[in-house]
């Protein structure tokens, strides 16, 4: 029997290594995509090093690559809502203004909204259409993926360093490296869990590394998958109603 | 035996796994069929086949490659476990698409969000401001020029497919201008001025009747041009400019909307406005009453001949000022409703969309001028009224050095009316790929009705012309064909704007054609480009006047004297055009002006602090034009932005700082600069202010 649990043993690593990057990559984007829709409920903390730490509410509806957030606190943000209909295809509604406004894809590495969250970050729901992935290394927890753009790719990185979970198939970890290939951010993906086959972090946290650190933290208050949302949902049609 | 037995334990999972494993292996050797020994006679077994087993080695390789065997099958078995599970959820996601899941059922519940701000705006001007001579002197003093605490308060509710919103704001103005008698301490809308101003009450229905149809109807803004701030299709609000900070901001009117949105991509949207709304104008635009020298006429020759009456009679004891302006509003009919039309759409990474607007432009323009003498004495150093002069020992009038008097003044009433217009729009906002550059053109296209407004004049022994209807064409009789003030040739407004981020700063360039309270033909577009030569501005109807008169060595003459070189000042005021030509000067510039917006906004700390500097150029100049006694000609020399005389523009930098959880405080300048007969530099734009704000919102 010990030679027989050795031999499982054996086994084990053997069908890891027989995905290659590519294929996890893959994996993880479809693992992302699971559900049809979902609805989150988000507090938001953002820490500035030395500073008080601001206060948002932000409630998020996605349904595959469409993407629709809509700030309820504080109050000079209330109200405000973004669009995104893919990477290079983003409106803001400022309800100060009472107008939807679309946003050049320049804007994509700025913060999305005061938050050490880029544009780019919050747009982007899938990695393989712009990275190429190799598999570095792994561990009992994890295997870690490093990604490169794609010839084509207009993305705002140079290389990400992927932790993807090997029991739920998503992201826990992303390090962001700039256009020098320095370290610039840290996404964690802390706390995990399903419902179902859909598998998503309950605390998202991005530390911006070039700003002392500062961090900002989504905790996920509600969470609902599959509601049907409809697609009339992620039009600009919506934004100003 | 036992060995084998072992060896077909051990491979037996691995090939029940494996699909193209006999099933029958097992069968073929089942435990016990190997012969009749009970299972206690495995040791006898063993050693009865001693003799023929293989040695240790032999078994320990093939037990090896057994094991490998078997992992080699559970492996393909794992792959084939995952594709069969992908093909599974690739499957479901198809027949989800096929057969979407219907929505799980919710009891609608009212979501209700309740929301507003307090806010503060301190504006010091630091500058005075005048226009006007003494008898008509408008004044903007040094000090507080607006202290305005506003609570705002947003109540948004919905429920299912209907929503209704009202947003209102409640103003303290701080400060009241004048207090008009006694009686005016006891009333606290005196001393405490407040209003209220709505910029929403509306209801809303979603998906109405049919997936895709949207109702609204109430107090709303619509706002359909794609440009920053400068929008020359958007037409359906009236423009606010009273609080000139805030550039585009536009007032929310009564309207009714249906919206039709096709497979989500493309938006039919038809507008019905029953009530027209003029726009709102700055609280320095009184100063522009002053301008009398402003003549709204296009005719060059008839602006000439009252440039040179009313030197005339300012020369003779009665200068003139407008003293009345009469805004007349469209009646409520049917036929004066305002309508529109869009369809909207986007096209690969284009935003696009056109229009259609009926209705009438919200800046007023003049439709009857009313000219009547006020013959009360006035003197330069004269006190207020009701206060009379103060008078010497004899009871006369005490005599001032330098006063100067009047035999009384010309009150010029005028009436303004909005003339109806068409306005066919086309918007696009988009990205041009390759550059990361967005861009938004919005492009408005106007056929405007002509306006004319008759002139009427008071009857004057001096004056031999008939009245009391202006002679027009100068025929000898009264009347004529009233003179234009707005013409009905088509004409174009744009705005072309780009935007690019760099780093933490965020550039962005326009190019205005046309402001919003700029209106009628007359731009470098309709120009005719053969009108070159300097006397050919006359050919051209499509300038607007910034300044005029006669020039001064003819106001500085007796009036029936002669200047050298000059015609005298009751020749030009009294006679033909070709004679009152000779007498005048003018600076004009085109009807439709262009400019530069430029902005830069940089962010730091994080966004929380914000430096803005926003930037507006007048590109289009100043054209001087006067006689030339030596060429016996009218000539105009053109006075670009780089020049004295040309320069005109706005700047405005501002900080921003968000401290976060609501609360934002703003100190910035806004930086008016140019001659005054300039569009930013005109006293009407209010002069130059600093200013503070400060907000907090929940």
């Amino acid at each position: 029997m010990p030679r027989l649990l050795l031999i499982l043993a054996l086994l084990a690593p053997s069908a890891a290594f027989a995905q290659d990057g590519p294929t996890l990559l893959k994996t993880m984007d479809e693992a992302m995509a699971r559900s049809d829709d979902m609805t989150f409920r988000y507090d938001v903390l953002n820490q500035e090093p030395g500073a008080e730490p601001k206060l948002m509410q932000l409630r998020v509806w996605v349904k595959d690559t469409l993407r629709l957030t809509e700030f309820e606190a504080p109050g000079d943000m209330k109200g405000t809502k973004a669009l995104v209909q893919g990477q290079s295809k983003m409106y803001i509604y400022l309800p100060a203004y009472k107008k939807v406004r679309r946003v050049s894809s320049s804007l994509s590495s700025g913060g999305f909204m005061g938050t050490t969250f880029s544009n780019e970050d919050i747009s982007t729901s899938e990695y393989s259409p712009y990275y190429d992935a190799v598999l570095s290394s792994q561990d009992d927890v994890a295997w870690t993926l490093t990604l490169t753009p794609k010839a084509d790719a207009q993305v705002g990185y140079s290389k990400l360093e992927v932790k993807m979970a090997k029991k739920f198939e998503v992201p826990l970890e992303i390090k962001y490296f700039n256009s020098k290939g320095q370290h610039v951010k840290t996404e964690t993906r802390d706390g995990t869990s399903c419902q179902g086959k859909v598998c998503t972090a309950e605390v998202m946290t991005m530390t911006d590394h070039t700003r002392g650190d500062a961090s900002t933290s989504l905790t996920r208050t509600e969470w609902e998958v599959n509601t049907g949302l409809d697609d009339g949902l992620f039009t600009t049609r919506t934004l100003t109603q | 035996m036992r060995l084998l037995w072992l060896l077909f334990c051990l491979c037996a999972p691995g090939l029940a796994l494996a699909d193209d494993a006999p099933p029958a292996d097992a069968d073929e050797a089942p435990p016990g069929d190997d012969d009749d020994s009970p299972p206690g006679d495995d040791d006898d077994s063993a050693a009865d086949d001693d003799d023929s087993a293989p040695s240790a080695a032999d078994v320990l390789q093939a037990l090896e490659a057994s094991e490998a065997a078997r992992a080699a099958a559970e492996a393909r078995a794992a792959e084939r476990d995952a594709e069969l599970e992908a093909l599974k959820e690739v499957v479901a996601r198809l027949d989800r698409k096929v057969n979407p899941p219907k929505p799980k059922f919710k009891i609608p519940q009212l979501d209700l969000q309740i929301g507003g701000s307090v806010s503060t705006d301190l504006r010091i001007r630091v500058k005075e401001v005048r226009s006007g001579d003494w008898y008509d002197a408008r004044v903007l003093p040094v000090g507080i020029s607006r202290q305005e605490n506003i609570a705002k308060a947003t109540v948004d509710a919905s429920l299912s497919k209907f929503r209704g919103y009202i947003e209102i704001d409640f103003v303290l103005t701080g400060r009241q201008d004048r207090l008009d008698g006694l009686a005016a301490l006891s009333a606290q809308d005196q001393v405490v001025p407040t209003r209220f101003e709505s910029q929403g009450a509306f209801l809303q229905a979603r998906d109405l009747l049919v997936r895709g149809l949207d109702f609204k109807a109430g107090h709303m803004l619509l706002q359909w041009g794609k440009g920053d701030q400068f929008n020359p299709t958007n037409n359906l609000n009236a423009n606010d400019l009273e609080d000139p900070l805030l550039f585009g901001q536009q007032q929310a009117n009564l309207m009714f909307k249906v919206d039709y949105t096709l497979l989500d991509t493309v938006t039919f949207s038809g507008v019905l406005i029953p009530l027209f709304r003029p726009a709102l104008t700055p609280r320095s635009g009184a100063l522009a009453m002053a301008a009398v020298d402003r003549l709204p006429f296009l005719d060059e020759d008839l602006r000439h001949r009252i440039h040179s009456s009313n030197a005339l009679a300012t020369r003779t004891g009665t200068p003139t000022i407008v003293s009345e302006l009469e805004i007349q509003e469209p009646e409520v009919t049917p036929e004066n409703m305002q309508f529109a039309f869009r369809v909207a759409a986007t096209l690969g990474l284009q935003d696009l969309a056109i229009s259609y607007y009926n209705g009438r432009f919200d800046f007023p323009v003049a439709n009857l001028n009313h000219n009547t003498i006020d013959g009360t004495d006035l003197c330069r150093y004269d006190p207020p009224a009701p206060l009379s002069r103060p008078v010497d020992a004899n009871g006369d009038d005490i005599e001032y050095v330098g006063d100067e008097c009047y035999t009384g003044l010309v009150n010029s009433y005028n009436r303004l009316t909005y003339p109806k217009v068409q306005v066919v729009g086309f918007n696009a906002a988009g990205e041009i790929p390759g550059v990361d550059i967005g861009y938004r053109l919005e492009l408005g296209v106007y056929i405007p009705e002509a306006v004319s407004a008759p002139i009427f004049k008071p009857i004057v022994p001096i004056d031999p012309t008939p009245g009391p209807e202006f002679d027009y064409d100068a025929d000898g009789v009264a009347g004529g064909t009233a003179p234009l003030t707005s013409s009905d040739q088509v004409f174009a407004k744009w705005s072309l704007g780009l935007d690019r981020k760099i780093g933490p700063v965020m550039f962005n360039v326009m190019w205005v054609h046309g402001l919003s309270d700029e209106f009628g033909a007359g731009d470098w577009a309709t120009k005719d480009p053969a009108l070159n030569a300097s006397d050919d501005y006359s050919k051209y109807t499509g300038w607007v006047v910034r300044d005029g008169g006669v020039v001064d060595a003819i106001a500085a003459e007796v009036p029936f004297v002669a200047a050298e070189g000059h015609q005298s000042l009751f020749d030009c005021g009294t006679t033909d055009a070709a004679t009152a030509r000779q007498c005048t000067e003018e600076i004009l510039r085109p009807r439709l002006g262009d400019y530069l917006v430029f902005g830069v906004d940089f962010n730091f700390l994080r966004d929380k602090g914000l430096f803005r500097f926003f930037s507006l150029w007048d590109l289009s100049g100043y054209t001087y034009t006067s006689w030339d006694a030596g060429s016996d000609q009218r000539v105009a020399t053109h006075y670009n932005l780089f020049t004295d005389e040309g320069f005109s523009a706005t700047l405005l930098p501002e900080f921003q700082y968000h401290f976060g959880n609501g609360f934002d405080v703003t100190a910035g300048a806004l930086l008016p600069l140019g001659k005054p007969y300039t569009k930013f530099g005109d006293p009407a734009s209010g002069g130059m202010q600093v200013y503070f704000k400060a907000k907090y919102s929940f």
